[in-house]
Formats: structure tokens, sequence, C-alpha cells
């Protein structure tokens, strides 16, 4: 018993070192407050229940993206029960973004593009921004490296598209 | 200039997550997100009225006060849905026991969970076809088997017309249950496999 609360509380604290990976995933997947409170629910209790399989070999945030990336790949938003092609949110208004700094900024601007970009296009976004290689994202999708680079490219591409049609710049 | 998104690290990585609240212990967190949940969950719901129906199948003979003839046969038949129903529901009790593979990559964690939902709806409609003649056999002597009504006596008496038109009752019933089990799946846990599929041909390998 006492095993399985130390077990616990150091889970929770890793998942608290990292939770900025939860934050950026759930926001990326989706756009809802509710959505998104159940969607880092389910990712910490995969994640949970995933503990035993994490080894020491990699490290605990490119176990938690593996893990996290499949929860929210499959997640089933509360508000939106059409989960056919062509996933909507609901809209938020670029107007409605208050200017904050140049960061924020951005940050909100890419958030609300995101919502447009397909799941899996989501996760290679994700897995480029913290910094992982062509090999590693390859591996995380479980498609080859250079299938990941092109797929990569294009994404990059269409988001920056979504972007400038938003009419962001700096 | 447009925000370009190689220059975005800076403001990513600033996110630290600080709107997040965390919680104190794992109890507190409930999970119903993902499809095998929700299948899983929708499976539990029917299994209750299934149990159900199965009890009350069992009653029906002194409930109904069927011809005491017809109960070893009720009875035999009855033994043979409950070891049909046996097998299935235990099949259905090791799918919700199943452990996840969430820790593939995640296209061999999406194929796994593809073909796991496209076997448990082909185990879910056999199932529903295999009950389809008991359902139809068991209604058949109990509406036959009424001793007010005495229709047991004149069954031997039947015509090759009344027979004919038995026959395209039961065959009309079995294909509106066909039919009604497959609209039934394809609406409740059909999407999630069309979800999983589309998420999967996003990941197919393209000629580099």
């Amino acid at each position: 018993m006492d095993f399985v609360k130390t077990q616990e509380n150091e889970f929770l604290s890793l998942i608290a070192q990292h939770k900025g990976i939860l934050y950026k995933i759930c926001k990326m997947y989706t756009n809802d407050p509710e959505d998104r409170n159940d969607l880092s629910q389910e990712i910490i209790l995969q994640l949970w229940k995933s503990y035993g399989t994490f080894k020491a070999q990699s490290t605990f945030a490119t176990w938690m993206y593996r893990v996290s990336l499949n929860v929210a790949l499959t997640f089933l938003k509360r508000s939106s029960r059409k989960i056919d092609d062509g996933i909507l949110f609901p809209e938020t208004d670029l107007a409605d973004i208050a200017s904050g700094s140049h960061k924020e900024d951005q940050l909100e601007y890419f958030y609300k593009a995101v919502q447009e970009l397909l799941p899996v296009e989501k996760a290679l976004i994700f897995l480029f921004l913290e910094g992982e290689t062509h090999h590693s994202i390859g591996q995380h999708l479980g498609i080859s490296e250079g299938n990941a680079r092109v797929k990569l490219n294009r994404t990059k591409e269409k988001l920056q598209l979504i972007i400038k049609k938003n009419g962001y710049e700096y | 200039m447009v925000m370009n998104i190689e220059n975005f690290k800076d403001a990513w990585n600033s996110q630290a997550g600080e709107n997040i609240i965390l919680p104190k212990t794992i109890n507190q967190l409930k999970a119903a997100g993902q499809p095998l949940d929700k299948i899983k969950k929708n499976m539990k719901h029917e299994l209750f009225s299934q149990l159900l129906g199965i009890i009350l199948l069992g009653i029906f003979p002194q409930l109904l006060k069927i011809t005491k003839e017809l109960y070893l046969l009720y009875y035999a038949l009855y033994a043979l849905m409950l070891l049909v129903c046996g097998y299935y529901l235990v099949k259905f009790f090791f799918f919700f026991k199943q452990v996840d593979a969430t820790v593939l990559s995640s296209k061999e964690n999406l194929y796994e969970l593809y073909y796991e939902i496209r076997l448990k709806i082909e185990m879910y409609k056999s199932f529903a076809y295999l009950l389809a003649p008991f359902s139809i056999i068991f209604s058949a002597i109990l509406i036959f088997g009424l001793e007010k009504n005495k229709l047991f006596e004149k069954l031997r008496n039947i015509t090759n017309m009344d027979m004919l038109l038995c026959f395209v009752l039961f065959a009309t019933i079995i294909v509106v249950v066909t039919l009604i089990t497959n609209w039934w799946l394809n609406h409740f846990y059909g999407k999630y496999v069309r979800q999983i599929r589309n998420i999967l041909d996003e990941l197919r390998e393209e000629n580099v």
C-alpha cells in the first residue's frame, strides 16, 4: 500500500515538473475549456496506467510525449460528439484576442491556427516545436524518417498559410 | 511579415503550464474520452439489459403458463442459449479487462485499437445473429404454447400454407434483426472505427 502511495507521489511530482507538455498538447487538441480539462485528466490517467512501462532509458518527457499524443489522437470531445472527418471547434474571434505581449499574441494566433490542422499534423508540429529530430518524430508516430520530414514540412507550410490567412503579422 | 514557425520556439518554450491544475491523487481523475472506454461503457450498459432479458426468458413459461409438454423443449433451448451467451459474455469481459497499448508508436497503437474495435464489432454482430433464431423459437413456443390459446394442439393439423407463412414471417424477422443490428453497430460503434481509420490514413507512408 505504502509502495503504491510512494509511486503515485513520485509520478505526480514528475507530472508537475512536465506539466508544460500537458498544457501544450491539451491546448493544441481542444479548443473548449471543458474538453481541455477532460483531455488532461485522460492523459494523466493513461500515463499512470502505463507508468509501469516507463523505463529510465528514455527521459520522462520522451515517454510522456508518446503516451500523451496517443491519447490526444483518439480523444473524443464532449462538446462536439461529431467526430467524423472535419472536426469543428468553437470559433474564437481573433479580434477578441487581447493584445498582450508579443509572445502571448504569437501563441494565441498559433493555437487558433492549429485548430484547423488534422490530428496527426498537430502531433508533427508539437514534436517539432519540442525540438525532436525527424528520426525521433518518425519513431513516435510510427512512420519513416523521410515521411516524417515530408509530412512535417507540408504541415509547417499549411500552418503558416492559415496564420497568414488569419491576418497575423509582426 | 507573417509569423514564422521556425522562429516561434521562444514563445513555445515560455509555456510552463501554470494554468493547469493537477490532481492531488489519482483517484480524483475520471476517464471517458477514449473510444475503447466509450465502447466498453456502451457494451456494459447493453450487457445489463441483455442479462435482464436472459433472466426474464427463464421465467416466461411460468409467468405466461405455457403447455407443460413444451417445457422440456423450451428449457433445452434455454440451456443452449445460456451456453452461447456465457461464451460471448466471457469474451466481452476479457475485452473490458484488456491492458491498453498507449506506449506503442502512434501508428501501432491506432492499428491495435482499430482491429480490436473491428473484432469486437464483428463478435457483437455474430452474438446478435446467433440470438435471433433463439428469440424466434422462444417467441413461437410462447405464442403457440399458451394453454388458453390451444394453438399447440392445432399444430398437428398445420397446412403447407401455414408453414409457408411461418417461414416468411421468420425470414422477415431475421432480415429486420440483421438490419437493426447493423444500423445499431454502425451508429454507436462505427464512428469510432471511422475516426481511427481517418487518423491512420493521415499516417500512411508516401514515396519520398
